[in-house]
């Protein structure tokens, strides 16, 4: 019983390297988990940015090389990313980048714009227009671009 | 406790049965004991740390009801009607919907191949007509929705020449709608509107209380009403005769001019008053807004006078320091538009300008600020003079 007894000051140390352990490896796991989901960008107290994309509402044109675009809903709209699509191959372009009118606070309601596109869609079949919104995160100020089902597609 | 007792009491029993041996296992079985309350505590913190952050992270995920207006919003354009001369637009709008609305965005497109009006015609409102400017729209007055059900408004603008002339045009209502005890703002897209414009289709006749002739015809008068009826004014009890602005004189106290009619007093004068002989002067008309009468009676762009003149813009020096045609909180500084924070005295009032945030406070770093989901906003840590735990002006975004 003497040896026994001796064993029995092992469970204190095997209960502290089991707890740090269990949180090591917790903290692993959860470094590992965290790369495969999406930090949370929210707008409008607390409302996932990604819900929010649903609920813009904008009207679109295009004419003689110029876009035209009109904010109608209730949901600024930050910036666009416009995807070319042209024969064989298609690229995504910032409103911003293609063209120097676009205003620095994007579109809020009621806002609107016009602006030369012509140099960047020229030889594209088709446009489509999807919306980039800016919301907050823990680490500030985020833009999200909105999934392609919440765009506007514009035959050229 | 109970229960981790009886644990223990059934042990030490089982323990003595099998060995067949007394001794007192109560002392070891305590520390076994305290194991397994370390493990509970630590799983049931594990599961609320879990707990919480998974709450966090999916509560962002919880569907919020979107801003929208009822369906039973829509506006109904009885007139839009652009005067080539005049430069002005008449828009009427009847309100035939259920439910009161406050204003309208106003977008107009001047090419017939432009299929989407972008043209943004809210800063050229007429306000001393009707209607006042809020932001990027229009309302038609200051308070809430005041466009009331079956009601019909009237709003003129004053299109600036460079424009040109007007093809189509899109009206968008808005409403004040009352979300989370808060005033909202909304746009209804899906009552919105869209129509050419034309020539005047309503003809509103002219009285002679509004060309001025308060006693008589005046001479050469065609009486016309402008919408093909006959005005009557009146006429003078002898030996007094009526004078060009349709008022009577006698003819022994003073002596008109010798063409008695307006043309024949203003003579090539477009604006200003001209002498009718020794009877007093006449009005030979005025001027539309962005043009004043200069001193031969003839209409001459109020840009470059010195003075900023209604309908002027930034472009105009003399509008430094003005709103001018800015939108609300904005004034004129080096030619454009700049906020204007001359009555703000605190980060808050500056945030609240700034239109995008709800308030603002002073903080001690940006990173403070930013893990509250505040925006920095380095402007404003001007009115931050706490020191340093009171440096950085920090808003609340709505």
């Amino acid at each position: 019983m003497k040896k026994e007894m001796k064993k029995a000051v092992t469970p204190v140390i095997a209960t502290t390297l089991l707890v740090a352990m269990v949180v090591v490896i917790g903290l692993i796991i959860f470094l590992w988990f965290r790369g495969f989901t999406q930090e949370a960008i929210t707008k409008f107290g607390g409302t996932n940015v990604e819900l929010v994309c649903k609920d813009v509402i904008f009207d679109s044109s295009y004419s003689s090389g110029e876009l035209f675009l009109s904010n109608i809903g209730n949901v600024p709209i930050y910036s666009f990313k416009l995807k070319v699509e042209k024969p064989g191959s298609h690229e995504t372009l910032g409103i911003e980048d293609i063209t120097g009118s676009w205003p620095e606070t994007g579109l809020n309601q009621g806002g609107v714009f016009s602006g030369d596109i012509s140099s960047s869609v020229s030889g594209a079949e088709k446009i489509t227009l999807i919306p980039v919104l800016r919301g907050i995160s823990d680490t500030g100020a985020r833009t999200h671009v909105c999934d392609e089902q919440y765009g506007e597609e514009i035959i050229l | 406790m109970l229960m981790f007792k009886k644990i223990i009491l059934i042990k030490k029993d089982w323990f003595k049965l099998k060995n067949g041996v007394k001794y007192d296992m109560l002392k070891i079985q305590n520390r076994k004991g305290v194991s397994i309350m370390v493990g509970y505590v630590l799983l049931v913190v594990f599961a609320v740390i879990i707990g919480a952050i998974t709450f966090a992270w999916l509560k962002t995920y919880v569907p919020a009801e979107a801003l929208n207006c009822p369906d039973g919003v829509s506006v109904f354009v009885s007139e839009a009607a652009f005067n080539d001369s005049t430069l002005k637009l008449n828009l009427s709008l009847r309100n035939n919907g259920r439910f009161d609305i406050a204003g309208y965005f106003i977008h107009a497109s001047n090419d017939s191949s432009q299929e989407l009006p972008t043209m943004d015609l809210s800063p050229y409102l007429n306000e001393s007509f009707s209607g006042k400017r809020f932001g990027n729209s229009v309302v038609f007055d200051q308070g809430g929705n005041l466009f009331k059900t079956g009601e019909q408004e009237r709003n003129i603008f004053d299109i600036p020449s460079e424009i040109g002339g007007l093809y189509s045009i899109r009206i968008i209502p808005t409403r004040f709608q009352e979300v989370d005890n808060r005033q909202r703002f909304v746009s209804c897209s899906g009552a919105k509107v869209q129509q050419l414009v034309g020539e005047p289709i309503v003809c509103i006749p002219k009285t002679c209380s509004s060309l001025g002739y308060t006693e008589c015809n005046p001479p050469s008068w065609s009486q016309s009403d402008g919408c093909g009826g006959i005005l009557d004014c009146g006429s003078c009890l002898s030996p007094e005769q009526c004078d060009v602005s349709g008022e009577c004189y006698d003819p022994s106290n003073c002596m008109p001019a010798p063409n008695p009619t307006l043309p024949g007093v203003c003579g090539s004068m477009v604006c200003g008053t001209a002498t009718n002989g020794t009877c007093g002067s006449v009005s030979c008309g005025t001027c539309i807004t962005g043009f004043e009468c200069n001193a031969t009676g003839q209409c001459v762009s109020t840009i470059g006078n010195g003075v900023c003149d209604p309908g002027e813009d930034c472009s105009e020096p003399a509008c430094a320091g003005q709103q001018a045609q800015c939108q609300t909180n904005y004034i004129c500084q080096g030619g454009s538009c700049v906020l204007d924070t001359s009555g703000v005295s605190s980060c808050q009032g500056y945030c609240v300008l700034l239109g995008n945030y709800s308030t603002g406070f002073c903080t001690n770093s940006v990173g403070n600020c930013q893990n509250g989901g505040g925006v920095y906003q380095s402007v404003g840590d001007q009115w931050c003079t706490g020191g340093a735990q009171a440096d950085t002006c920090c808003c609340t975004p709505l």
